[in-house]
Formats: structure tokens, sequence, C-alpha cells
């Protein structure tokens, strides 16, 4: 049996649940996932939004420009993204592209 | 489904003002899902407006459209749109049905029934409240094509979208940015 327990967090990292839609969804986890959100690994001295910006930027460079548009929602509200926000590690953290409801 | 079907308040003549708010992948009935909630003897109109797919887009046949939502999050918005148009305008109640999932062509996406007095609160509430949940609301469209080109993910030009340009933060701490064009 193995030992490791892959949902324990990192040394110093927080791992955060991020939800994703639409675009954003598709291109980072294929047209036809059945999954809905990605696990981000942030320190645990910066578990914040314009972190987790930038760590989804690192890892999915080729979505770079959309999430500069996209809004972040933390625990169903627009948080304003100029603002660096504190994530705790039960929020519920999405990335919201522009949206085209209606 | 996910609904939100309540009493908001009751107005200066006592009135119980209803508020239903429904996201489900059902068919919206313009009748039994918005006339008919909103409908009230004290109304002297009931303004409804009616989204419905259209199967073309600059130039090229849609064969069908697909929405998304995040669901809590799309029923909170449009109850805090609600919750505005009620304490602004003199209506009485307010249906607003969203469909999610496929929508096929020529069928209802959304659809606004306010009910009011007298008809300019209903009428100025309903523009209010589609302009408004087409800009914040998260929710989201993906437009098939019939000649297999590939689908596109829409988004609004009043879209609620955070740039770091030109943008105005309003009250709902929502970042706004109205290009002034029209894509559609």
């Amino acid at each position: 049996m193995s030992t490791t327990d892959t949902t324990t967090d990192k040394p110093n990292t927080i791992e955060i649940k991020c939800l994703l839609f639409a675009k954003v969804k598709e291109m980072i986890l294929g047209e036809h996932s059945k999954d809905d959100s990605v696990i981000v690994n942030l320190p645990a001295n910066k578990c914040t939004t314009h972190q987790l910006i930038s760590e989804l930027k690192l890892k999915y460079p080729n979505i770079s420009n959309l999430l500069d548009v996209c809004m972040v929602a933390v625990n169903l509200e627009y948080i304003d993204r100029s603002n660096d926000l504190e994530i705790k590690k039960r929020d519920e953290v999405a990335i919201i592209p522009p949206v085209s409801g209606g | 489904m996910s609904t939100v079907d309540i009493i908001f308040d009751k107005n200066k003549d006592g009135i119980d003002r209803g508020l239903y708010i429904e996201v489900s992948e059902e068919p919206i009935d313009f009748k039994v899902g918005g006339y008919n909630r909103v409908e009230d003897d004290n109304a002297g109109a009931i303004s409804t407006f009616l989204g419905t797919t259209r199967n073309n887009f600059k130039g090229k046949n849609v064969e069908k459209l697909e929405y998304e939502a995040y669901t809590p999050m799309a029923v909170k918005e449009i109850a805090k749109i609600c919750s505005h148009l009620f304490t602004t305008y003199n209506i009485l109640h307010i249906a607003v049905l969203h469909r999610i999932g496929t929508v096929p062509i020529g069928e209802a996406s959304i659809l606004i029934a306010i009910s009011s007095a007298h008809r300019h609160d209903s009428l100025t509430a309903v523009q209010y409240a589609i302009d408004t949940i087409k800009a914040t609301v998260p929710i989201w469209k993906k437009e098939y094509y019939t000649d297999g080109t590939m689908s596109v993910w829409k988004d609004n030009c009043e879209s609620c979208h955070y740039t770091t340009t030109k943008s105005t933060l309003n009250n709902d701490g929502h970042d706004h940015q109205h290009s002034g064009h029209n894509k559609h």
C-alpha cells in the first residue's frame, strides 16, 4: 500500500480547487472532459487571487491572454481583480471568462 | 434546476411582490413560466423580454446553441439585479427564467416578465434587467455552425470582464468596460 496521500498539501503550499467554465475549461481540460476544476498549489505565505492567476498562467501559457480578461469569483461573489485577495482553503474559487448569457 | 421562488417584500400599498428565478435545462413556457407568475389584478402592464436563438451569425448558419452556467452564482447575480429593480422601480412581480444546455434554433433562452401598475416602470425595468443580465451573470453560450466550422464560445460585448485599461468599477465591485459597439 502506498503511504502517499496525493491530497495532502505539499510543505508550505495550499491546494486550491479552482472551478473552470466555458472557454477556459475547454482550453485547460479539453472539449469533452467531464471535469470542471483544477487543483492549483499556492504558497502558504501567498495564497492569493493574484498568485492564483500567476500560477494558472505559468501552467497554461496558451491561455495567458484569456486569463487577463477573466473575472475571479470567490464564494459566489466577483472580486475586484486589482485587489490581491487572500484565499482560504475552503473558499470556492472560480475563473469567470467574459460572459455571454441571455 | 435551480430556482428562487419568494415573496420579496410588500410594496407601499401592502401588496406582496413575488420574485421567481429559474436556471434550468427545461424549455421556457412563456405563459406558465412567466406570464402566470407575474399577472396581478393590481397590474396595468406586464412587460416581457423573450430572447430566442438566431439561425445565423455573420453569414454563417447556426445549428444550435449550448449554454453553460455557474448556476449557484448565476441565480445569485440575477437575484441581485432583481433586488435592484424592486428598490428602483414601482413594479409588482418579477419572473426571470434562463435555459441552459442545448437550445435549438428559434427557441427561447431567456424570459423576463415584470408586472407593474403603470407601463413605464415595467418597460424600463425589463430593459435594465436584460442589459445587466447579459453583462454580469455567469452564463456562457457556444455557437455550433451547420458548415462544420469550429464552434465558438461567444462573449457579450457588454460583458463583465477584467481589463487593466479604460475600466471603471461600479459599486457592486464589478469591472465593466463598455466598448460601445455591437457584435450581434
